[in-house]
């Protein structure tokens, strides 16, 4: 059964506002930000995906000044900027070639401070190590890109993966697994579904929605095609987005405490 | 007489401190297997993280190897996942689809 929805949570509405930006430039031909008084890692990353895969589209920066000079910088930093005490790290772009990737990762870790204010050193290289593992296993990307912000004042960080690949349903689909909804398809791959049937398989996607959920308290959200499943305290939420709000690609956006405390992931693995 | 040929491999020389991805296990057995050696020992010195799925694609390399492999320096987090992936254990239900109402947005 579908029903409208009153309240959302903060990252399906992060989601939301790049679908607007998306359904705009579908029926003018301008990636147009500037509406966008403040803007999230789950509306900036599949935007610049957006703005990435358009290359020749025009674009109109968001009218707050402070909003465009802040994607500007996420934006032009790059991967060689090292900010001094900023609370903002640049938007990573994932190697196509994995052999690239050690040195990337090795980047984020360190802007990041290791992750230790994000559940421990362990937590936060598992979730990273193993998302990315699923992008270059599952998703034949053209551009992926990961970027963590914290906000100390509001108490959390969010830490975004974006790809514009295959989509959790494409890929669960090219292997005969087929459901009835695109949600559906993202509520069994975190339930452990795996489109390689060998064992082993599968554990990777759910340890870290456990060890998010459970273990750190955050709130997590996947976006893949037509459907979103957000999990939190209360539990999973799940929503089919209309036509003009598919991702042609999947972003899982992760909120959680900041900072968190170290958490025992060995626990969520088992 | 029988002549063991034994090579070591500090992992984190050849991949990083941090091991991600399943594939990058895989490129590791390949160049441990190009070495042409009888008995491999891995040096997991200054591993700081693992993921699973690297865990996974090690542990399964190493059962289906033609070399003996061993491990050494294997911090305790990293000793763990090995051992948590060689026993794996049936999948939690995460969400319960058929309960939930969806949302349309």
């Amino acid at each position: 059964m579908t029903v409208l929805v009153p309240h959302l949570p903060a990252l399906v509405q992060g989601y939301l506002e790049y679908a607007r930006v998306q359904n705009n430039y579908l029926e003018t031909g301008t990636i147009d930000l500037s509406n966008i008084a403040w803007i999230y890692p789950s509306t900036l990353l599949p935007s610049i995906g957006l703005i990435t895969n358009n290359p020749g589209a025009p674009y109109i920066s968001p009218s707050d000044p402070n909003v465009a000079s802040y994607i500007v910088t996420m934006v032009m930093m790059g991967i060689d900027y090292a900010p001094h005490g900023g609370t903002y790290v640049p938007i990573i772009a994932i190697p196509s070639n994995e052999r690239e990737l050690d040195p990337v990762l090795q980047r984020l870790y360190n802007l990041n401070n290791d992750g230790r204010e994000y559940g421990g050193i362990n937590a936060f290289k598992y979730l990273v190590g193993e998302l990315v593992t699923n992008i270059y296993e599952h998703s034949q990307f053209r551009h992926a890109y990961v970027m963590a912000q914290r906000y100390p004042c509001k108490g959390f960080v969010e830490i975004c993966f974006f790809d514009d690949g295959n989509t959790i349903p494409g890929s669960l689909s090219s292997a005969g697994l087929n459901f009835s909804s695109d949600v559906e398809s993202i509520s069994m791959a975190v339930n452990g579904l795996s489109s390689k049937k060998t064992e082993g398989r599968g554990y990777g996607l759910q340890s870290n929605v456990r060890i998010c959920s459970e273990g750190l308290k955050a709130n997590i959200c996947l976006v893949s095609r037509s459907g979103v499943l957000h999990i939190d305290e209360n539990g999973p939420k799940v929503y089919n987005l209309r036509d003009e709000y598919k991702l042609p690609g999947t972003i899982i956006s992760i909120r959680l405490p900041y900072p968190a405390k170290e958490v025992d992931i060995s626990e969520y693995l088992q | 007489m029988n002549i063991c040929n034994e090579v070591e491999f500090i992992i984190r020389d050849h991949l990083s401190e941090d091991l991600a991805t399943r594939n990058r296990a895989s490129q590791f057995f390949e160049l441990m297997e190009s070495s042409r050696a009888d008995m491999i020992v891995v040096n997991f010195e200054k591993v700081q993280s693992i993921s699973r799925s690297f865990a996974d694609e090690y542990v399964k390399r190493k059962k289906a190897s033609m070399m003996a492999v061993c491990e050494k320096n294997v911090p305790i987090n990293i000793q763990k996942m090995l051992e948590i992936v060689s026993a794996p254990v049936e999948k939690k239900q995460i969400v319960n689809f058929e309960k939930l109402k969806i949302g349309l947005l």
